[in-house]
């Protein structure tokens, strides 16, 4: 490569790296996280399709092992009935009854 | 002996084939089963078509296309080609689209992992420019005339902008992390995910051109779908430059 392409090139990566701001990469997918304990029975999430034991089926309201995708940072805002803390947790719990 | 009972499950013209109808129990659970197997993958399909017309559709369908795996995941492979086939439905050429949209979707999440790009810094992003990269196992590329990304959120996210008629969409469907993940195809995406399916590196498909600014674009969204993770290196990094 000779060396005013190189040039070329490394300014259209500096340009391209500008240009993609952490807010404008952060704007295309909000982050999201998991969010155990939260869940209504049948209403986890999951994409992992059919014949899978996976989204839709927990058995309980506010199971502990499954969990919703919530917007990033409320997760620990959410009520739960079953959370030792009162409020959905970002790893699985063993359930607390009350 | 083992063909004739698939036949008889699938047909739906047989006389009753035992008095107690045991055999009619298990051949209804069975295209129940498919049925929801259908309707778990294809949610959008089913909205657009409604309830019922999705329940009828799916039965004809599993009767003419039986599994041929017994991995529900796998099945509605060629739904998308059945609705396009599918006369009743003719005035609707989006539904095929967004059954392929929803079929990659599910395919997407048991595709297998591998490692992305690193661009944190101009030299590393320099540096990729020049390794053997191909697309991400999970990417599946659906291109419609039709708006079908923009009719599929509508249908799953209430507050999904609302879609423009008669546009056309190329939907890149891939999975970031453990997240499967959709975005519209930028106009200068083609030529890459082209250029990407296989093995190659992003230095030789700009080999003959010259700089200029439709070089620099290119550059830019090369880098934009190495941090997406659609385009990731062919091998895995050695030790070391692994994050």
């Amino acid at each position: 490569m000779n060396l005013s392409r190189s040039a070329f090139i490394a300014g259209a990566v500096a340009t391209a790296l500008v240009s993609l701001s952490p807010s404008a990469a952060a704007a295309k997918r909000p982050p999201q996280e998991k969010c155990f304990g939260i869940s209504l029975a049948g209403h986890n999430d999951c994409a992992a399709g059919p014949g899978t034991s996976c989204a839709g089926t927990s058995k309980r309201d506010y199971q502990g092992n499954a969990w919703t995708l919530v917007p990033k940072g409320t997760c620990l805002t959410m009520p739960s009935k079953t959370s030792p803390t009162g409020h959905g947790q970002l790893s699985e719990f063993k359930e607390v009854r009350r | 002996m083992q063909a004739s009972f698939a036949h008889a499950l699938l047909e739906t013209d047989l006389p009753e084939v035992d008095e107690h109808g045991r055999f009619n129990v298990y051949r209804n659970n069975l295209r129940i089963t498919l049925r929801n197997a259908l309707r778990t993958t294809f949610p959008a399909v089913e909205k657009l078509v409604g309830e019922d017309y999705f329940s009828a559709l799916t039965l004809l369908y599993v009767e003419r296309h039986p599994p041929r795996s017994p991995i529900m995941t796998e099945y509605g492979h060629d739904f998308a080609a059945f609705l396009s086939g599918f006369s009743p439905l003719s005035d609707y050429p989006y539904l095929a689209d967004v059954a392929r949209l929803e079929f990659a979707r599910v395919q997407a999440y048991h595709a297998a992992d591998t490692h992305n790009f690193r661009m944190d810094s101009e030299a590393s992003a320099i540096a990729a420019l020049d390794i053997r990269a191909m697309l991400h196992p999970s990417v599946t590329v659906v291109v419609s005339e039709n708006p079908a990304l923009s009719i599929w959120r509508a249908q799953l996210e209430p507050d999904a902008t609302p879609l423009i008629p008669d546009a056309t969409e190329t939907a890149i469907i891939w999975r970031q992390d453990d997240l499967v993940t959709e975005m519209l195809a930028h106009a200068d995406d083609a030529l890459l995910l082209r250029h990407f399916a296989q093995s190659q590196t992003f230095a030789a498909l700009i080999s003959e051109f010259p700089d200029d600014p439709s070089v620099a674009t290119l550059i830019a969204r090369f880098i934009n779908l190495a941090i997406a993770g659609i385009i990731v290196p062919t091998h895995t990094p050695i030790e070391g430059e692994m994050k």
